[in-house]
C-alpha cells in the first residue's frame, strides 16, 4: 500500500514538498476519501494549505507538517496541564490554549465523594483532552477510554518545562527517540511528554532533572 | 501625453540602483525567545522586526464571538506615537484580517507587534513582509501569503516622471507621489490593499502597480525559498 503512495501528486504541489499558505494542493470532486487533517483548508474547489511546513499524505489522510509554539487544543492530545483555580466539583487547568481548560473530578479514578483528587493552584496534571472545539473552553479527563488512569493523574514533585515547539514534542514522543534513550543509559527519570509543548521532568537530582531538561531542548536541531 | 519610464534612467539613483531595481532583502524568523512567531525584514538599510503572540486570551470588551480579535501595534524607531501610527496600526490590521482565518480562533486574539529597527524608506512595506513571516512562524493559519513593495514617483529636471521602485528615505521625501502595494500569492489578478500619497493621474497609478507587480513576484520567490531552506 505504502507503495502505490509513492510520488504521488495530488494537485500542483507534490508530497513532502515545502508549502506556503495558499497553495493549492489538491481538488475536491475527483471521487478519492480524504481526510483533512492540519493546516488544510477550502477554498472553492480547491483545497488549499493555511500553514508553512511540508504538505504530508498518507493513505487518504492530508495534512501540514509544521512547527508551532502555541497549542491548539485536539480531541484525545495528552497534555501537561498546570492548575489554575480548584472548585467544588471540577478545576480549571492552563494547558497553554487560549482559553482555560476544565478538568471534571469525576474523571479521576477511583473518585468517590469522600476519595477526591488532591488538587490546589499550581498542581501539575497529566490529562487527556476529551473536549476540543473552537468555540468552547477545552474539556480535559484523567482516565483513558478504558475507565482507568493508565499514566494520567497527578505528577507529584518534578519539573515542567514549558514552550517546546510542536515539532521538538512529536519526536520526543516517537518510540524510537534518540536524546531519552540515551538519557536512559545515564540516570533513570520519568517524564510525561505533552502535545501541548510542556514535559514534566523527575528524576533523582536536581542537577540531574536540569541536565535532562537541557538535553531535550538542544536536540531539537541536532 | 508623457510616457513614464519604468527602465533604464539616463541618471542611476543614489545608490546606483535602476528604476525598478529592489533593494537587498534579507530575513530571519524565530528571533524572540517569548514570542509565538517573530520575524525580521531587511530591505537595504531599512529593518523591521515582528513578534506574533496568539491565539491567546482576550480582554472581554474585545471579545468577538464568531472570530478572533486582531490588534497590530506599531512602534517608530524613535519619537512618540501618533495620529499617523493609528492609521499605519489600521492598514496593517485591515490588511491582516483579510489573510489571517480567524474564524478559526473564535474569541481569542491575535496580536502583532512591529518594532522599526532602522528607517530608510519603504517602512510600511517591510512591516507588512515581516508581519506575513512572523505569522507563518507562529502557525496562524492564512489564506494566502503576502507581501508588499513600495513605490515612488519622482519628477527629474526635463520634466520626465520617473517610476522608482522600493525607495529609499531621501527618495520617499523628495518625490511628487509614493505608492505602497499589497499582493497576495494571486497577484496576477488583483491587489490586497494600497496605500497612497501625493498627486498622480490615474496612468501612472497603473505604471507603478505594473512595476510593483513584477517585484512582488522576487519577494515571494525569497519567502519561498527561505521557507524550503529552514523545514527541508
Amino acid at each position: 500500500k505504502m507503495e502505490e503512495d509513492k510520488g504521488e501528486v495530488v494537485g500542483p504541489v507534490a508530497r513532502d514538498s515545502v508549502v506556503l499558505p495558499g497553495d493549492v494542493v489538491g481538488t475536491l470532486g475527483s471521487g478519492k476519501k480524504m481526510k483533512l487533517g492540519d493546516g488544510i483548508g477550502q477554498r472553492g474547489n480547491d483545497l488549499i494549505a493555511l500553514k508553512s511546513g511540508i504538505f504530508k499524505i498518507k493513505g487518504h489522510k492530508y495534512w501540514i507538517d509544521s512547527r508551532q509554539k502555541r497549542y491548539v487544543p485536539r480531541i484525545e492530545d495528552l497534555v501537561v496541564g498546570i492548575v489554575a483555580e480548584t472548585q467544588f466539583d471540577h478545576a480549571r487547568v492552563d494547558i497553554g490554549s487560549a482559553a482555560l481548560a476544565t478538568l471534571a473530578y469525576t474523571t479521576f479514578e477511583g473518585f468517590t465523594n469522600k476519595n477526591r483528587p488532591d488538587l490546589e493552584n499550581g498542581s501539575v496534571v497529566y490529562a487527556r483532552v476529551v473536549l476540543a472545539d473552537k468555540d468552547m473552553d477545552p474539556q480535559l479527563s484523567c482516565v483513558t477510554q478504558s475507565g482507568k488512569a493508565d499514566g494520567l493523574g497527578i505528577l507529584a514533585g518534578g519539573w515542567t518545562e514549558r514552550g517546546l515547539s510542536s515539532a521538538l514534542t512529536r519526536s520526543l514522543l516517537l518510540p524510537d527517540c534518540r536524546v531519552l534513550i540515551e538519557l536512559a543509559k545515564i540516570t533513570p527519570f520519568e517524564i510525561a511528554v505533552g502535545f501541548n509543548g510542556r514535559v514534566w521532568i523527575s528524576s533523582p537530582s536536581n542537577a540531574l532533572t536540569i541536565m535532562i531538561k537541557m538535553c531535550i531542548l538542544e536536540s531539537e536541531y541536532i | 501625453m508623457e510616457e513614464d519610464r519604468v527602465e533604464g534612467s539616463l541618471e542611476s539613483r543614489e545608490d546606483g540602483r535602476n528604476p525598478n531595481q529592489l533593494r537587498q532583502l534579507s530575513l530571519e524568523e524565530d528571533i524572540l525567545t517569548r514570542a509565538d512567531g517573530s520575524a525580521k525584514f531587511k530591505s537595504g538599510k531599512t529593518e523591521v522586526l515582528v513578534a506574533v503572540h496568539g491565539p491567546t486570551e482576550v480582554k472581554l470588551s474585545d471579545e468577538i464571538i464568531e472570530r478572533a480579535t486582531i490588534d497590530v501595534a506599531f512602534q517608530k524607531k524613535s519619537g512618540s506615537n501618533d495620529y499617523k501610527i493609528r492609521e499605519i496600526e489600521k492598514m496593517m490590521r485591515s490588511s491582516l484580517e483579510s489573510i489571517i482565518v480567524s474564524t478559526l480562533h473564535p474569541r481569542t486574539l491575535i496580536a502583532v507587534v512591529v518594532q522599526v529597527l532602522n528607517d530608510d524608506g519603504g517602512v510600511l512595506s517591510a512591516a507588512i513582509n515581516a508581519a506575513c513571516l512572523a505569522l507563518l512562524d507562529a502557525g496562524v493559519p492564512l489564506k494566502s501569503t503576502i507581501a508588499s513593495v513600495s513605490c515612488a514617483i519622482r519628477e527629474d529636471e526635463k520634466g520626465n516622471n520617473i517610476i522608482l521602485l522600493d525607495p529609499s528615505k531621501k527618495e520617499e521625501f523628495n518625490s511628487k507621489s509614493s505608492f505602497i502595494f499589497l499582493f497576495d500569492q494571486n497577484y496576477e489578478n488583483g491587489i490586497v490593499g494600497c496605500s497612497t500619497r501625493g498627486f498622480f493621474t490615474q496612468d501612472q497609478y497603473f505604471n507603478c502597480l505594473k512595476a510593483s507587480r513584477g517585484a512582488v513576484a522576487k519577494i515571494f520567490t525569497f519567502m519561498r525559498l527561505s521557507a524550503e531552506k529552514q523545514l527541508a
